[in-house]
């Protein structure tokens, strides 16, 4: 090796610097992409199972209200015969049909409300579907929001990713120049390449410190 | 050109040149090791992204299994295993005041009931849950019963867990991560290799840290393969 010029020094330096400029910012474009690829999964994973909550919880709530709703129905049947009895008179054996109607009434209610309070795991349903049929209003719009976040994650990571991308590009371009540099040595096409390529790297630094902020 | 040099220039250009060789081999070790590792990452992601993508599928798959069961029970048989519950009770009822009833009302009663004791033989048959099986104490339809048996059919569908490829997703992620990041010590080692090619004072310690850092380069990316992040 013979005594390098400070052309070469600098030059040597910048690509060095490029290399390491270049690693660091694909290590941030693929941080950036891993996040965003996830993020925009689970915003795509989150509203089936939103869906899957609304329709089985109110499948099994309507169910529920239904059968409380035969039960009051039959009662007021019964109550209604009753009442047309006592009213217009008529035959003992409609005041006891009514009677009857409506004690079965009183157990449909009761039947009905036990039927509600079965707790799905003592019956051995899945979690995933237990979760489903009991879900709450609540939980739903946690559910909701939860996936929103995850939108607005995948928005910040993919601008983060196109960012540190355009770095990249400005790294290649300061890879092309400094090599052009080194082709055309310390003349005025040398010195002015090598500048070039500087303030290349420069900017592709910048960029990437940006894309960190976002 | 050998010829020309003086014999104590000679001694001298040896060492050097011996560093130039290693400069040069440091700076390719450093770029093949660099470029392998970001190979290897970029593997890793893609493989990242389509166990992701199987969560998605297979959350879908889940769901719909899961939501079809449930409409089956308890929009399907559910309101007509009730309905036939609640004239099970009717006929009880209207039993139960025959036994106490005389006459006349004992007759219409036990018509009655009659009635729906027939409603219920006509309609209370398979494939409707009938059974005793799915009857509650109090007389009402065991839903949750009846749902956990209706998806107990499909095993396959039930064992379908989402989590699992995205757990898999997140290691492969995880793991391509670590992977891009220790070029970061290769591409150092780059830079130490061309420091070491124009400055000749700290040649040898620049040569030495640059080894170790492709080393520990090399030595991650080894480590990755074996072990789980």
């Amino acid at each position: 090796m013979t005594r390098s010029t400070r052309f070469e020094q600098i030059l040597a330096v910048l690509v060095g610097l490029t290399a390491v400029v270049a690693a660091l910012l694909a290590t941030l474009q693929l941080d950036a992409s891993r996040q965003g690829d996830r993020a925009a999964q689970l915003s795509a994973r989150l509203p089936a199972r939103v869906f899957e909550h609304i329709a089985a919880s109110t499948l099994r709530s309507s169910f529920h209200l239904d059968s409380q709703r035969d039960g009051v129905g039959l009662a007021v049947e019964a109550l209604g015969r009753q009442l047309a009895v006592l009213e217009r008179g008529g035959p003992d054996f409609e005041d006891a049909i009514g009677r009857a109607h409506l004690k079965a009434a009183e157990r449909a209610i009761e039947a009905a409300k036990a039927m509600e309070k079965i707790d799905p795991a003592s019956r051995g349903v899945d979690r995933l579907t237990r979760e489903a049929i009991l879900a709450t209003i609540p939980q739903l719009n946690a559910l909701v929001a939860e996936q929103g976040r995850q939108v607005d994650l995948g928005d910040r990571y993919s601008a983060r990713g196109s960012k540190s991308v355009f770095a990249l590009s400005l790294v290649a371009i300061a890879a092309a120049l400094l090599g052009l540099a080194a082709v055309f040595r310390a003349g005025a096409g040398g010195r002015i390449a090598l500048a070039a390529g500087a303030l290349s790297l420069a900017l592709a630094t910048g960029w990437g410190a940006w894309a960190l902020t976002i | 050109m050998a010829e020309s040099v003086p014999p104590a220039e000679e001694g001298a250009r040896e060492p050097d040149e011996g560093y130039a060789r290693a400069a040069a081999i440091l700076l390719a070790l450093a770029a093949v090791v660099g470029i392998t590792l970001g190979a290897r990452a970029s593997l890793l992601s893609s493989d990242a992204t389509d166990a992701w993508q199987s969560a998605v599928r297979q959350e879908i798959k889940r769901a719909a299994a899961s939501v079809e069961d449930v409409r089956f029970v308890y929009s399907d048989e559910g309101p007509q295993v009730f309905s036939i519950d609640v004239a099970r009770l009717r006929a009880e009822e209207l039993r139960k005041a025959a036994a106490a009833a005389t006459g006349q009302a004992r007759e219409v009663l036990t018509l009655e009931a009659e009635t729906y004791s027939r409603y219920v033989a006509q309609v209370a048959k398979p494939p409707l849950p009938v059974g005793a099986r799915y009857r509650t104490p109090e007389g009402g339809f065991d839903a949750p019963k009846r749902l956990a048996d209706n998806r107990r059919r499909y095993p396959d569908l039930v064992a379908i867990d989402p989590q699992e490829p995205q757990r898999a997703g997140d290691e492969l992620s995880r793991r391509a991560m670590f992977e891009i990041a220790a070029t970061i010590p290769a591409a150092l080692a780059f830079l130490l290799g061309a420091l070491a090619e124009v400055f000749a004072r700290p040649r040898r310690w620049l040569l030495l840290g640059g080894a170790a850092a492709v080393a520990a380069a090399a030595v991650a990316g080894v480590v990755l393969e074996v072990v789980t992040v």
